[in-house]
């Protein structure tokens, strides 16, 4: 099963040809074109304060071959014009141009820059940034960064620089069509000899054209995209770079006459056999780990494998603190992470899949990628697709998922973190890889029986003062505890107002007891007392029934979406209520029975409603069968949840008794 | 003989007298008194801060201290600040488990060092560990030193942070008399030990078994309860230039000379600013001229590298680039105003909602922000020159209701800044809607908005893509979320309008049979409530206060009549009032609602708390109320 198709798929390209329709082309730098100069506003995306004219990267791969010794170096230039629209985009003037420090082996130069003003009779003030005003400053020990701000910014002004990148090494960079303002051309060109072979593949949803040409001793490909709408944050977003229009390159392989062909990239059978004889991965598994009596002491006296898992678990949960979340590597070796308790996320799961090997299960380390980290792209092969480290158990033919950074996770939950993705999967200790040179052994890291579910459970009056009184008890199951449960380790004090506090305004509340904090494979238990007084309009009074539910805001208001959406899980709500009111008033027409289905059944609402002699009973449900959307399915989602939520949050009349 | 057995013996007694403090690591020896309302307890620290001569320092730091709970988290973060003046070395840092057992050492080389990055340009950069653990308690032992050249700042001793209770605390401060040194104690009345030898004298301050306070929502950054001693220099030199510090305008005179002369404009731009100016009539019209022009040309960007965080680039350049940062862009204005013979003065302030006020009494270097004073007999003008949308003299909250230090040829003067007032900051709106059968609704409402208000619009509604105009209108304005909508800008001649066009297709919140339960209006005028503060001790400070009204008209479709519509409303206490009166008009078949809310100050006393909470309360609840119409039967 493939899981996640990305939005993105390798697209089919239109062919670049001389007689294109856009105009690919470029002006030189200082020329500026009418049509620059008329823009007053970008017509497809027409609130931007600022647009891009034109980006374009011209890569240049170079080889060379003396005294026995290759050199590989890359060129790129870089040209960039931008036009500053109204107030909001004159920030556009600040440039932050980042390299990397690593060796030396980097170099920014020749960076000219200058400010285009143009006068109502058309006159064209040029003011051009002196190299004293050029900075250049270490950031951390990986990047610096070459900072200049341009002059004489203001609404109507082109700004323009270009500079060159020189790097030792053969850099492969994805290349971003996108950005955060509107694109109207962007070009990308990779050139490199014959003796390279390189991928590149253009993931988009918006028209890329190609072009493919042979020199004598190099290729040169071509990508111009044109008219790309600007992209920002949206609710449910996975990772922003899974969703940004994109060319994606891949070194492959080098061979040069009279020598082998040597493997840039290798396949993922490769990537996992490096791997597995990493110091830094591969052989810090099975090690011996001293200091392990309270363990062994309890394994001595269980023998079920279930139980035995989750007390190894536990056990690693207990004593290890993570130091670093998305280094899947050892760093000072898992030894010395267990000795000082503290380590890398990859150190604390081979501290627990060395464990689980002592405890004679089924284990094999798995690798994958947290949904911030963004989707594994399984078609080229790289050792930084990944953040995290798993253990992947078998017990009885069924598998379980675990992460032993994970705080509030219960033994056999799959980490929320890596849910519905793919995993990576290594031999069992001291087994052949069982893949074909090529592929990799993948695994689906997914199960539809884990959901993020809740149950509420509302018993109150209503008195003749016209006050709600009444006793809540929310369950939360599964991925429904996890940042309750976070919240909770700072304490009980302020919690129902932290938790609630926002859509519960002026509800007043007492008695909080907790049950199952600590116990992570029951539901979170939370019980208060409350109350409220009513609104009243004349003789009306009414009150809401969908009470801490967790669903009282629609979070999809907005209409243009560049994203899936993504609820990593399947997710099941549950509501039930018994009100009562007071003899002097009668319940006004209820809301009806009702069930609301998505087109393609994967939400589904119920509501029932009954009343009798001054007693509401009431039962609401809402199931959401899939854990993503994509964007063509958006806008039924967008509809659908409009819909829900007011069906959700109607609310209750009840009006006093008129004297007969 | 005799006279050398005496200091044999003293020496003798003074190693039996001498206080060794030992440091216990386990967490179960904290005595329960420290554990209330703490979420960290301090078990041991010395500090050493040395000033040699006027431009050396040294701190020394020894501090452990036992986090209980997630609560006590920042304390599990290690950062020092570094720059071309600011060293740190002989880090040591270690973490003990809950019994005192060490688990994890680090040193200086395990620190990440990372640039601040803030702004566009600065030489600052973050070195900091973040320590993690598995379980609470948790024990964590620094050591390090931090050197600096230059004696601008001194540190503040703080005895307690919040929530955290001290065990034993002890700071020594031993500063030249070259240096001198004057202090303020917040909330501890106890007074150091002072010696003097030789050429430098000592300070010292000892604490013993603190408790945690509490803290409060809602404070201001001045105001405080638990212990902290500031300190500052009486003579300092940074980067090269000296000062003093003893009292405000000596101070004053020292930020002025660095300011001093900066102002050269060439004479064809001298020419420009006195062409611009030329037919107006009076000093106050000259200023908006040149204030205005600078506001549509110039652009605010931040550079602080070395003594440029405290002296601007010339006018000359800042002028020839058209940006700079807020020194850089009041000295502008301070120029040209020079060129046409209009005074004023660079003004250093802490800048931010309700942070520093500036004590008379006690100078120190705590500005973080420069604007421009124009002195007029009858009213003073204040400019805040890095804002291109402010309206001309208006400064806003960021600046209001503080002192300021003046820096003139005679030294700094203290003077205090306009006070925020609530007629300053309105929104005032007009809304139309037209009801149909089915609920739907077309509503157009007018806003006119000035002060924090015409800020907030501009810089958050208009020019902004229709998606983040619908986040700021539903989630910041309390908007009713519009199925359709259109916001257009509209200056009149009364000021800043802005048109909200809106589109529902259920315009009420609920229905009941053929009634339908509408809100008061498309908007809420107020929006949350006071956090609960039953034996609140310090000031609750509000953004800005303000003055809104609303007038909004329900044309009902045909059919349909008022059923029951809410009484006249009147909330009132010492901060704010609140007023609604709603009718119905026949004629019209309509339903009008005219509400209006004041609150008049911004500050908050804590006395008044328990009854202005209520206040908000009592106003969210009316505001709940609905308008019912129905179907004519």
């Amino acid at each position: 099963m493939n899981l996640r198709i990305p939005t993105l798929t390798i697209c089919i390209m239109a062919a670049l040809s001389v007689n294109a329709q856009k105009d690919t082309t470029v002006p030189a730098f200082g020329k500026i074109r009418p049509d620059e100069i008329a823009l007053k506003q970008c017509e497809f995306d027409k609130n931007a304060n600022a647009v891009i004219l034109f980006s374009t990267s011209e890569v240049y791969f170079s080889f060379s071959y003396l005294n026995n010794k290759g050199n590989f170096y890359t060129v790129t230039e870089e040209r960039m014009r931008i036009k500053i629209l109204n107030e909001k985009g004159v920030g556009q003037g600040d440039i932050h141009l980042l390299y990397s420090r690593a060796g030396n082996l980097e170099k920014i130069k020749n960076i000219s820059a200058q400010t285009y003003n143009i006068s109502p009779n058309g006159e064209v003030t040029i003011s051009k940034l002196d190299n004293a005003s050029i900075f250049e400053k270490r950031n951390s020990r990986d990047q610096a960064e070459i900072a200049f701000s341009f002059p004489d910014v203001k609404p109507g002004s082109i700004i323009e620089y270009k500079f060159q990148r020189e790097t030792s090494y053969l850099r492969s960079r994805n290349w971003y069509f996108q950005a955060d303002i509107p694109v109207k051309l962007s070009r990308y060109t990779v050139s490199f000899q014959n003796e390279l072979e390189i991928a590149t593949s253009a993931l988009c949803t918006l028209p890329v054209q190609f072009q493919d040409q042979s020199r004598k001793d190099r290729q040169i490909r071509t990508y111009v995209m044109t008219d790309i709408p600007g992209l920002r944050d949206e609710p449910y977003l996975s990772c922003i770079y899974d969703y940004l229009q994109r060319v994606e390159l891949k070194l492959l392989s080098a061979k040069f006459s009279g020598s082998q062909r040597q493997n840039l990239t290798p396949s993922w059978g490769q990537l996992t056999d490096r791997l597995n004889q990493d110091n830094d991965f591969g052989m810090q598994f099975y090690k011996n780990l001293s200091g392990t009596e309270e363990l062994d002491a309890q394994l001595a006296t269980v023998k079920d494998p279930l139980r035995r898992m989750k007390m190894v678990y536990n056990y690693v949960r207990k004593n290890m603190a993570c130091n670093n979340r998305d280094n899947y590597l050892a760093e000072e070796g898992m030894k010395k992470a267990w000795k000082e308790k503290t380590g890398t996320q990859g150190e604390v799961n081979m501290i627990l899949i060395s464990l689980l090997k002592e405890a004679k299960l089924k284990v094999r380390p798995m690798l994958a990628s947290s949904t911030e980290h963004g989707l594994v792209n399984m078609v080229i092969p790289d050792y930084d697709q990944f953040n995290r480290l798993l253990a992947h158990v078998t017990i009885d033919e069924k598998v379980y998922v675990l992460d032993a950074t994970e705080k509030y996770t219960a033994p056999g939950l799959i980490p929320h973190d890596v849910m519905y993705s793919q995993g990576l999967l290594f031999p069992e200790k001291n087994q052949p890889a069982n893949v074909m040179n090529f592929g990799g052994d993948w695994f689906d890291i997914w199960d539809e029986m884990q959901l993020f579910k809740r149950i509420v459970i509302i018993t109150a009056d209503v008195d003749k003062a016209g006050d709600l009184s009444g006793q809540a008890s929310i369950s939360n199951f599964d991925y429904a505890r996890l940042g309750k449960s976070g919240r909770l380790e700072k304490g009980n004090d302020k919690y129902v107002d932290d938790i609630y506090g926002k859509h519960y305004q002026g509800y007043k509340h007492d008695k909080l007891q907790i049950e199952n904090h600590k116990i992570d494979s029951l539901p979170l238990v939370e019980k208060f007392d409350f109350s409220n007084t009513l609104p009243a309009t004349g003789d009306y009074r009414y009150f809401k029934i969908n009470l801490f539910s967790g669903l009282e805001e629609n979070p999809f208001i907005l209409d243009k979406r560049f994203s899936d959406v993504f609820f990593t899980s399947r997710q099941n709500f549950q509501i039930f209520g018994n009100y009562t009111i007071p003899e002097n008033y009668v319940f006004e027409e209820l809301p009806k029975n009702i069930q609301l289905i998505m087109p393609d059944t994967s939400i589904v609402l119920k509501r029932t409603l009954s009343a009798q002699d001054g007693l509401l009973s009431v039962r609401m449900s809402v199931e959401y069968r899939k854990p993503i959307y994509t964007l063509d399915e958006y806008e039924d989602l967008q509809e659908f949840s409009k819909k829900m939520y007011g069906i959700l949050n109607e609310q209750i009349v009840i009006k006093k008794r008129t004297r007969p | 003989m005799k006279k050398n057995l005496i200091p044999v013996l003293s020496f003798l007694f003074a190693a039996v007298t001498v206080e060794a403090q030992v440091i216990d690591y386990s967490a179960a020896s904290i005595p329960d008194s420290l554990k209330t309302n703490a979420a960290v307890v301090k078990r041991f620290e010395e500090i050493d801060f040395e000033v040699k001569g006027t431009d050396r320092s040294t701190i020394k730091f020894h501090q452990v201290y036992t986090v209980l709970n997630k609560k006590g988290d920042h304390i599990l973060g290690f950062n020092q600040y570094t720059d071309p003046h600011t060293s740190i070395s002989d880090v040591e840092i270690k973490v003990f488990d809950a019994f005192g057992k060490q688990k994890q050492k680090y040193n200086k080389k395990d620190l990440t060092v990372v640039a601040v990055g803030s702004g566009f340009m600065d030489d600052a950069y973050y070195n900091y560990l973040m320590i993690n653990t598995a379980s609470y308690p948790v024990t964590v032992e620094y050591t390090y030193e931090v050197k600096r050249r230059g004696t601008l700042f001194y540190p503040d001793y703080t005895i307690a942070g919040h929530e955290e209770s001290v065990q034993y605390s002890r700071f020594v401060a031993t500063i030249s008399n070259e240096a001198g040194m004057h202090f303020r104690a917040f909330n501890t009345s106890q007074k150091p030990v002072v010696n003097n030898p030789s050429d430098e004298t000592v300070y010292t301050w000892k604490y013993n078994n603190v408790k945690a306070i509490e803290k409060e929502e809602g404070t201001a950054d001045f105001d405080f309860r638990n212990p902290v001693v500031s300190l500052a220099p009486n003579n300092f030199s940074y980067n090269g230039y000296e000062g003093k510090m003893d009292n405000w305008q000596n101070y004053g005179r020292w930020a002025y000379n660095l300011q001093n002369g900066r102002d050269a404009l060439s004479a064809p731009k001298q020419k420009f600013f006195q062409e611009l100016v030329k037919d107006a009539r009076t000093d106050k019209e000259k200023t908006a001229r040149i204030y205005n022009y600078l506001q549509k040309n110039f652009r605010y960007v931040s550079i602080q590298l070395g003594i440029g965080g405290f002296q601007s680039y010339s006018a000359e350049f800042t002028d020839s680039k058209k940006f700079g940062d807020c020194k850089a862009l009041s000295n502008l204005m301070y120029s040209a105003l020079k060129s046409v013979g209009v005074k004023s003065h660079h003004a250093l302030i802490s800048a931010g909602a309700n942070n520093g006020l500036s004590d008379p009494n006690f100078p120190t270097q705590e500005f973080n922000h420069m604007i421009l004073c124009v002195p007029n007999a009858s009213d003073t003008i204040w400019l805040e020159c890095t804002s291109n949308t402010l309206d001309f003299g208006v400064l806003g909250n960021f600046t209001e209701n503080r002192n300021a230090l003046l820096l003139t040829e005679n030294g700094g003067v203290l003077v205090s800044t306009p006070k925020s007032k609530s007629s300053a900051n309105t929104a005032i709106s007009k809304t139309v809607i037209q009801l149909d059968e089915e609920g739907g609704a077309m509503a157009e409402m007018r806003v006119f908005t000035r002060g924090e208000y015409k800020d907030m619009f501009i810089s958050s509604l208009h020019g902004r893509t229709p998606d983040d105009q619908k986040r700021v209108l539903v989630n910041y304005l309390g908007f009713k979320a519009p199925d359709d909508f259109l916001i257009e800008k509209k200056d009149s001649a009364d000021g800043f309008n802005t048109i909200i066009k809106l589109q529902y297709e259920k315009m009420p919140d609920f229905s009941s049979g053929t009634k339908m339960f509408l809100p008061l209006n498309v908007r809420k005028l107020v929006n949350g409530i006071l956090p609960d503060g039953k034996n609140r001790k310090l000031d609750y400070y509000f953004e800005h206060p303000f003055e809104k009204t609303d007038t909004t008209v329900f044309y009902l479709p045909k059919d349909f009549m008022v059923d029951a519509m809410p009484g006249n409303m009147e909330k009132k206490c010492t901060q704010g009032i609140y007023t609604a009166r709603f009718w119905y008009d026949e004629n019209t078949n309509a339903i009008w609602s005219v509400s209006d809310f004041k609150l008049l100050s911004h500050r908050l006393p804590a006395s008044e708390y328990q009854a202005v909470a209520t206040f908000f309360t009592a106003v969210n609840k009316d505001l709940n109320q609905k308008i019912i119409i129905r179907k004519k039967s």
